[in-house]
């Protein structure tokens, strides 16, 4: 038999290609990292590019990202800060991947270290948590971002401390010359016994050229630290979005992650938890609203590695018009991981019967003292509760709106931060408004 | 007000209703009386508008307005509204979200200007209090997680932030206690107005010794086959419905 030919043959080249050029070209405070990008580089040489064979890459095509021309990678963006996220936060700007690292803030509670960083302390801290909470192998787009390592930065938080505000790391991608793609590297460091709020808000400007962010967080949760993480992907249609987040939590720590998102061509989300001490506990939050011909791709993975562990996830979207949504969410029992406690739970509104959904909760099961449940639903509107807003004077439409509202609602009324709890409010708003199936 | 003319409804090739008369003058207060699955239910969902029935003869006009040409949400802004007997949770939507909504649909129709939110959230507060209902009853979302007796309550508080022409209660008296009971009829009783009337669906007399009624009707068999006044419900309480010689067992079918 003939051996396989991957159909993304040439443009895995020009990736290779591209990442080669940004290794000879990185800016000189960047070049330090060379080494770690070798190391990117020669993995990303070996491995392929998921096709429809691939099962995690099975309901998402990567074709928007081979037919971008996204390959170029900016060097010195202008700075923006007009797509911040309104409230009191200590904001981090970074633009189309670069990092402006001049006027980061100070706190006794936390650094926040960039990667052109010139001090060898800080390199060292940067060396121990890069490349370290996931296999290089296991993700191709988390391997391409390797490989490039434009900019990033790290976050610590300090033993026992506790920032005033939230710190909200601003993702804008602008291209206003030409189509760009980004790669940046997020740290997340919380030390024993911390508790911080970090904010990733990523937005985009409209433009005629398309964007693409590759972003990946790794995230270290000391013993008994608490970490409350937001995701918010707002980006307009044309931007493609790849983020994953790593995470490892030790004893006693917790973990809560609120995600958002609307659609674009194509935004898939990888995250990965582990729970590597007992008594760690972890909670994922997720919405999305898509329309259009819009796409969406949220795949999780929770490993309760340690025993004593307890997990809860919650996924909830709406999709119209053509949209498509996948969701995949995978509970890995260890064998040693006795007495865990895992819930996940995914539920889908699906407002046309062109509107799609791929969903798929998986658990994999080594101990014998666990409680787990797992499910997924997808539903329509209820016609007796839009028949009861009718009743009392209220249009189908506005009936319509509300009740879809109130379906993402439950997740977003999580959301502690309040600027946060108001954009995703908003994005929501203007989704339903823009729907015109109602 | 309204009028029911020889009205003929079915649900999936079944008749429900077979000619069914009813004329309704405003400030009065009608009672429907019956056995189960003889159209009671039927009647105020076609006159509240829910899909799924075809009306296959007969009509409904309303303020000398063909009935069957509006949509629900057209009816309750015209002023027909409807307590549900299984009043539906909506969780998610907060009861004061809701009916704020739904008042100012209907004040915008009727050329009024919208409350805004500290207006309405007294009269709301007022209106609750008629139902004793506690006030935190408004933050919590529709009738999620209320009892019984609470979700009726919380319908008839509905009813008097709407001020509607006419009323319609289905069965809202049944599986209430004795408190319950008199909280929902004291809330009938003061929307009584000498421009609104009232349709009262009911199992039972003990609703009709709070709210007294002007016509007691019995349906039967899709049809109303005896009219009275008050006495009527007595007369039926003490004799029961063979006393018409309807055959209960075969008008359920």
């Amino acid at each position: 038999m003939a051996p396989q030919v991957n159909p993304y043959q040439d443009f895995h080249r020009e990736c290779v290609d591209s990442s080669r050029t940004w290794q000879s070209e990185a800016p000189a405070n960047l070049q330090w990292l060379s080494d770690e990008r070798q190391q990117g580089l020669s993995c990303f040489e070996k491995v392929n590019w998921p096709t429809r064979k691939t099962e995690s890459w099975k309901y998402s095509p990567i074709t928007p990202f081979v037919q971008g021309n996204l390959l170029n990678v900016e060097h010195r963006p202008e700075k923006t800060t007009g797509q911040r996220l309104d409230g009191d936060h200590y904001h981090v700007d970074i633009v189309n991947g670069h990092v402006f690292a001049d006027d980061l803030v100070k706190d006794d509670a936390f650094d926040i270290i960039p990667f052109s960083t010139d001090a060898t302390v800080n390199q060292a801290l940067i060396k121990k948590y890069l490349n370290k909470a996931f296999k290089l192998s296991d993700h191709p787009f988390a391997i391409w971002n390797a490989s490039i390592l434009q900019d990033g930065l790290l976050i610590r938080i300090h033993s026992d401390k506790q920032p005033a505000r939230p710190i909200c790391i601003n993702h804008i991608s602008n291209a206003h010359k030409q189509n760009s793609s980004s790669h940046t590297r997020v740290l997340i460091v919380s030390e024993a016994g911390s508790k911080a709020t970090v904010i990733e808000n990523y937005r985009s400007t409209e433009t005629s050229f398309k964007t693409m962010a590759n972003v990946l967080n790794e995230v270290y949760l000391a013993e008994n630290s608490h970490l409350t993480h937001l995701a918010v992907n707002g980006e307009d249609s044309h931007h493609l979005h790849t983020g994953a987040v790593f995470v490892e939590q030790q004893s006693g720590s917790q973990f809560i992650q609120h995600n958002f998102a609307t659609g674009s061509h194509l935004k898939r989300r990888d995250i990965q938890v582990k729970l590597l001490g007992p008594q760690a506990d972890c909670k994922l939050y997720g919405a999305y609203v898509i329309g259009g011909k819009d796409h969406v791709d949220y795949h999780t993975t929770l490993d309760h590695v340690a025993p004593h562990c307890t997990s809860e996830e919650t996924f909830k979207g709406i999709i119209t018009d053509q949209g498509k949504a996948v969701f995949n969410g995978r509970i890995h029992i260890h064998p040693d991981a006795q007495q865990s406690d895992a819930q996940l739970n995914n539920q889908n509104l699906l407002l046309t019967n062109t509107a799609e959904v791929n969903t798929k909760p998986e658990l994999e099961i080594y101990a014998d003292d666990v409680k787990c449940a797992h499910g997924a639903t997808v539903g329509q509107l209820d016609e007796n509760a839009l028949y009861y807003f009718q009743t009392r004077g209220i249009s189908k439409a506005a009936a319509n709106k509300m009740l879809s509202h109130a379906f993402v609602d439950i997740i977003i009324n999580e959301i502690k931060v309040g600027a946060v709890r108001q954009y995703v409010t908003a994005l929501t708003d203007d989704f339903l408004a823009s729907d015109t199936t109602g | 007000m309204l009028k029911v003319n020889d009205l003929f409804v079915g649900v999936e090739d079944k008749e429900i209703l077979k000619g069914l008369t009813l004329n309704v003058n405003p400030g009065e207060v009608h009672a429907i009386m019956g056995p189960n699955g003889s159209g009671k239910s039927t009647l105020t969902h076609v006159l509240a508008g829910r899909e799924g029935f075809d009306v296959t003869s007969g009509s409904i006009t309303y303020n000398n307005t063909d009935l069957m040409e509006l949509d629900p949400e057209e009816r309750a802004r015209e002023g027909i509204f409807l307590a549900f007997q299984y009043p539906v949770e909506i969780p998610g939507v907060s009861n004061i979200q809701f009916l704020r909504t739904a008042l100012n649909s209907i004040r915008k129709h009727r050329g009024e200007e919208e409350l805004d939110a500290a207006t309405f959230l007294k009269l709301a507060r007022q209106k609750i209090g008629m139902v004793n209902l506690d006030p935190s009853f408004l933050k919590r979302g529709v009738n999620e997680g209320f009892s019984g007796g609470e979700k009726k309550r919380n319908e008839i508080m509905q009813m008097l932030m709407l001020e509607p022409k006419l009323a319609l209660l289905d069965e809202t008296d049944s599986g209430l206690d004795i408190d319950a009971l008199q909280t929902v009829a004291n809330g009938v009783n003061a929307l009584r107005h000498p421009e609104r009337a009232v349709i009262l669906v009911t199992h039972y007399q003990r609703l009709l010794n709070y709210v007294v009624p002007d016509y007691v009707h019995v349906l039967a068999n899709g049809r109303i086959v005896k009219s009275g006044g008050r006495e009527l419900a007595l007369e039926l309480e003490e004799k029961g419905y063979g006393w018409l010689n309807i055959d209960d067992e075969k008008d359920v079918a």
